[in-house]
């Protein structure tokens, strides 16, 4: 269950949907900015040629994780209220191996895929459509894989509680492995470049 | 590397070393430890007419069993709404505060139930001791079984130790229609 913004910041039921949709809105923007529309870029990323979709994903990692411990230090957030998805490790390796398949063979994942459609590109309507065929199935043939669906259960755990470390170092070790992601890529760019 | 990504970088490191120095923020999560509540006291308030109870579990397990005069949580926010009332709410079924939050918020003192419905099953309906434990949890068993007999349990005296059905296994029960 996702927790209601509208306990969180006070406002209204309708006024928290209508910041959802803002939200939303520059979510998009700044993927399509991003160039995270363009199926080439981001098939670009598996094969080592075009490793923006890391960049851009890490920067958002280190941008978020920051901000999350800066404004809950500041006591402008409450962290326990932020809803953080249970883990369940054994159904998710598997759905994230089926999900880099699909990524790698669209070259769109699917907040991507409603990017490319926004800028009138056919191979992300292609993809929407895949999607919607995809949750059909999943939701008919669920009842032959629901135990496999809940196995695995490890709560919904953080970095920090599963390393038993503090939110502050294992912010350290993100940045560190962040601008060392960032190095190495720059490093490949110039290998290739070379 | 540009010098915008450059200071990004510096930005970064700087900001996540000065939060080790300045140290962790506070875990509201803590107040499920603090605002318990344990079976016994629950089931007193109950009898006393003290509390509002509110089952976070999905309507599929509360149709099977609930706690006495337990609420869904809209049900009890419309309930403490309409009554104007400043009652202690107790939770139990989802150890997850920020789903009885919406209670918090409005200001009520919200209560949370850990022992859940398993251990009310086994407990205060199902009571059962080894007939030769020590004096001590003797004493303590039949102190507890009037609060029991309120409720309709039945305190039991096993003639050996591991003759005790588990909270979760007298759940089954009632899921299949046995009963006690």
């Amino acid at each position: 269950m996702n927790f209601p913004v509208v306990d969180i910041s006070g406002l209204s039921l309708d006024t928290g949907l209508w910041v959802a949709f803002a939200l939303g809105i520059a979510f998009g923007f700044f993927l399509e900015q991003g160039g995270m529309g363009n199926a080439r870029k981001i098939a670009g990323q598996f094969y080592l040629r075009d490793l923006a979709v890391m960049k851009i994903m890490f920067s958002a990692v280190v941008t978020t994780a920051l901000g999350l411990f800066w404004f809950a230090r500041l006591g402008w957030l409450d962290y326990d209220l932020i809803f953080l998805p249970p883990t369940y490790i054994w159904p998710q390796i598997v759905g994230g191996i089926i999900f880099g398949a699909g990524f790698v063979t669209g070259g769109l994942c699917p907040g991507t895929s409603c990017v490319a459609v926004s800028s009138g590109r056919l191979d992300g309507l292609a993809l929407l459509g895949g999607l919607f065929i995809g949750i059909l199935l999943f939701n008919e043939l669920f009842e032959y894989f629901e135990d496999f669906y809940r196995s695995g259960s490890l709560g919904s755990i953080s970095l920090p509680d599963y390393l038993d470390v503090s939110y502050a170092w294992a912010l350290v070790g993100l940045v560190i492995l962040a601008l060392t992601a960032f190095l190495g890529a720059e490093a490949l760019a110039r290998r290739k470049g070379a | 590397m540009k010098i915008a990504h450059r200071l990004f970088a510096g930005a970064a490191l700087v900001l996540a070393l000065t939060g080790v120095v300045v140290g962790e923020f506070d875990r509201s999560s803590a107040i499920v430890a603090t605002n318990q509540v344990d079976v016994y006291e629950l089931a007193g308030w109950i009898k006393r007419g003290e509390v509002v109870l509110t089952d976070l579990r999905d309507p599929v397990d509360t149709e099977v069993f609930s706690l006495p005069g337990a609420m869904s949580l809209p049900d009890t926010l419309a309930f403490l709404e309409a009554e104007g009332s400043a009652a202690t709410v107790v939770v139990f079924g989802y150890e997850d505060h920020r789903t009885w939050y919406p209670l918090q918020s409005r200001g009520y003192d919200v209560k949370f139930f850990a022992d859940g419905v398993e251990q009310w099953l086994s407990k205060i309906l199902n009571p059962v001791i080894y007939r030769f434990a020590p004096e001590e949890e003797l004493a303590e068993f039949e102190r507890h079984a009037e609060i029991s007999q309120y409720f309709g349990g039945i305190p039991r005296y096993s003639i050996s130790p591991v003759q005790t059905m588990s909270g979760s296994d007298q759940l089954a029960r009632v899921r299949r229609g046995c009963g006690f």
